[in-house]
């Protein structure tokens, strides 16, 4: 039926595998936290960029946004650390609220180059602004209480990964439930051609705020999550490497489909964090090299790649088993 | 400003009514006191030689161009200064001479756009499409229309010229026009196909005021009831196929854009 959503039959298994990484690596689970952390944030890029089209090149402004946000919300005394996130998420959307309508009026190029300059001015009021952020030291004296005022955070992460992992699982299943709405339709619509979208009738710009406002909640929910995990907000969090780092995920995994953020995520912070044990300044070769190479064998990232493996071998299967070789 | 009113019947407004339009491109006049109207069931053929501005006049009445003067009803609502998307929801709709479909959607999808923008449904973000059962049957329904219902699960990136044609027209039908314009719409298009789409758009309800832009002067005596003829931005007649075909005006327009061959061979 719906050719970006013909993974689910591989995503009940990803989720139990997602769930069994604390069994089989009870001592990584701090990287599979920030795993996790950036799978979320690429899946709410691709909710803007993949399906809507919105060619962004400053989404770490809502994720850095929705870390802040939950930092000052811990630093202020809230420390109940669910409602933290949502509240953070929703100080995102809101900031998207009032940035959105003014860049969504472009498109294409200057849309990027206009995303990419607020991105830059971001950065450099956090870093001006360091009676808020902490300048170049950051924020660490974030306190919060134990997750539903159980589950106490410990020094494995094992908390903050499950923790993550359920804000990712319900993140993804909203941004699954939008594209497979009418909604997300109109969103694949205006990402092909927004002049005949508009010929049908359709509230193009309303239609595209809406999908950046969904957006922004779900990159400042995995931030806040960055820094409720880690403890720490630098304003790294909003620099332009962090806005590059996830589109390269996604890139790299493959845009439209919400599974290449998954996979685009898991990938490029495994290379990265393998990478870099064995050589920390060159790192950024292999992502490179990686990326180049997916992106030359055709479109549709990794997730691509493996669908047109599959649906090649399941043609040469059919074949053979009407005789014919 | 007054309504505009037919001459006939002084209570039933026109479908379409266009007073008046200019419009130039720096210095190019591409609409020159355009005037038309199109009462509810027209079957009008808009013919000229290429560049006479036939497609910017479908743009003017649309609003994907900005009019310099002039006003522009529909019913007996001025649109003038309506968006597309407004003049849509008031019944306006358009195909265009060059293909403008969603290229990475199937052709169901792409006509379940057009319903979904239609009904309204599309501004709900959370339930799935799946459940919209009405939906995916009316899509079906609307392409059974131009015989692409076996089409319906390809992708329009992989779909020949002539059935993305039918789908323009689709796309439209789906948006249940009163007033209906056709930019060319069998341009291009290889003879089979070609009878599918006028077929199609003889079988369209008869209420609906259609206009149509088509060189082919066979398509044009067979479909219209009223012909404008359209040269340089300006109207040079409007009247019955049979007395343009026979007017010494329209030839001499035909022959002095070199149109000739064109205009006398498909006669
Ligand atoms: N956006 C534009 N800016 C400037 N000039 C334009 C623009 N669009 C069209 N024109 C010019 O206006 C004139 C009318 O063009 P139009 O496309 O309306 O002609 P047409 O009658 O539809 O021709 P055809 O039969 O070739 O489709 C042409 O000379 C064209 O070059
Ligand atoms: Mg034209």
């Amino acid at each position: 039926m719906n050719r970006l959503l013909q993974w689910p039959s591989l995503e009940a298994p990803f989720w139990v595998a997602a769930l069994a990484v604390v069994v089989i690596f009870p001592s990584d689970l701090s990287l599979a936290t920030a795993i996790a952390v950036m799978a979320l944030f690429a899946v709410s890029l691709d909710l803007a960029l993949g399906i809507a089209g919105i060619l962004t090149l400053g989404h770490a402004l809502y994720f850095g946004a929705g870390a802040y946000a939950a930092a000052a919300l811990a630093t202020l005394g809230w420390a109940e650390p669910v409602s933290g996130v949502v509240l953070a998420g929703i100080a995102a959307a809101l900031l998207a609220g009032v940035a959105g309508p003014f860049i969504l009026r472009s498109r294409g190029l200057p849309l990027i180059m206009v995303t990419l300059v607020l991105g830059l001015f971001a950065f450099e009021l956090a870093n001006k602004a360091s009676d808020f952020t902490g300048g170049d030291n950051g924020l660490s004296d974030i306190v919060l209480a134990p997750v539903l005022g159980v589950f106490h955070w410990s020094v494995y992460a094992r908390v903050e990964y499950l923790y993550v992992l359920a804000f990712l699982f319900v993140g993804f299943q909203g941004a699954k439930r939008i594209v497979g709405s009418s909604f997300g339709l109109a969103l694949r619509g205006i990402r092909d051609n927004p002049v005949r979208m508009a010929y049908l009738g359709a509230p193009v710009q309303s239609h595209l705020l809406r999908a950046y406002l969904s957006s922004a909640l779900l990159a400042g929910v995995a931030g806040a999550l960055s820094a409720q995990t880690t403890r720490f907000v630098g304003t790294d969090v909003l620099s332009i490497n962090t806005s590059i780092d996830v589109l390269v995920m996604l890139v790299l995994g493959g845009t439209g489909s919400l599974y290449g953020a998954l996979v685009g995520a898991i990938v490029y912070m495994l290379v990265h964090h393998l990478a870099a044990e064995w050589n920390p300044y060159h790192w950024m070769f292999i992502i490179g090299a990686l990326l180049v190479f997916v992106v030359r064998i055709g479109e549709g990232g990794l997730v691509g790649i493996a669908r047109r493996i599959t649906e090649r071998s399941r043609q040469t299967i059919g074949r053979r088993a009407k005789g014919r070789p | 400003m007054s309504e505009p009113m037919s001459e006939s019947g002084a209570s039933t407004p026109y479908a379409l009514t266009a007073r008046g339009l200019h419009k130039r491109f720096g210095g190019l006049t591409v609409a020159d006191n355009i005037h038309l109207s199109l009462p509810a069931g027209a079957r009008h053929a808009l013919i000229g030689p290429n560049g006479a501005g036939k497609t910017t006049l479908v743009g003017l009445l649309t609003g994907l161009l900005r009019i310099d003067s002039g006003q522009i009803w529909l019913g007996s609502t001025d649109v003038t200064r309506l968006s597309p998307q407004a003049r849509v929801k008031h019944g306006l709709v358009r195909t265009f001479q060059v293909n403008s479909l969603f290229p990475s959607l199937t052709v169901r999808q792409n006509v379940e756009l057009a319903l979904s923008e239609h009904a309204g449904t599309s501004r709900s973000m959370l339930r799935s499409i799946g459940s919209l059962t009405h939906l995916a049957e009316r899509a079906l329904a609307t392409l059974a229309q131009v015989g692409l219902e076996h089409e319906a699960g390809r992708r329009v990136s992989e779909l020949a010229y002539g059935p993305q044609r039918l789908l323009e027209i689709a796309l439209a039908l789906a948006l249940e026009p009163r007033v209906l314009l056709l930019d060319e719409p069998a341009a291009g298009v290889a003879s089979a196909d070609a009878e599918r789409m006028m077929s199609a758009i003889e079988r369209l309800p008869c209420d609906i005021a259609i206009l149509m832009i088509e060189h082919d002067m066979r398509i044009v005596r067979r479909f219209a009831q009223t012909v404008t003829v359209l040269v340089a931005g300006q109207v040079l007649a409007t009247d019955t196929p049979e007395a343009i075909m026979t007017s010494e005006a329209v030839r001499r327009v035909y022959l002095g854009s070199g149109g000739q061959a064109r205009y006398d061979h498909r006669s």
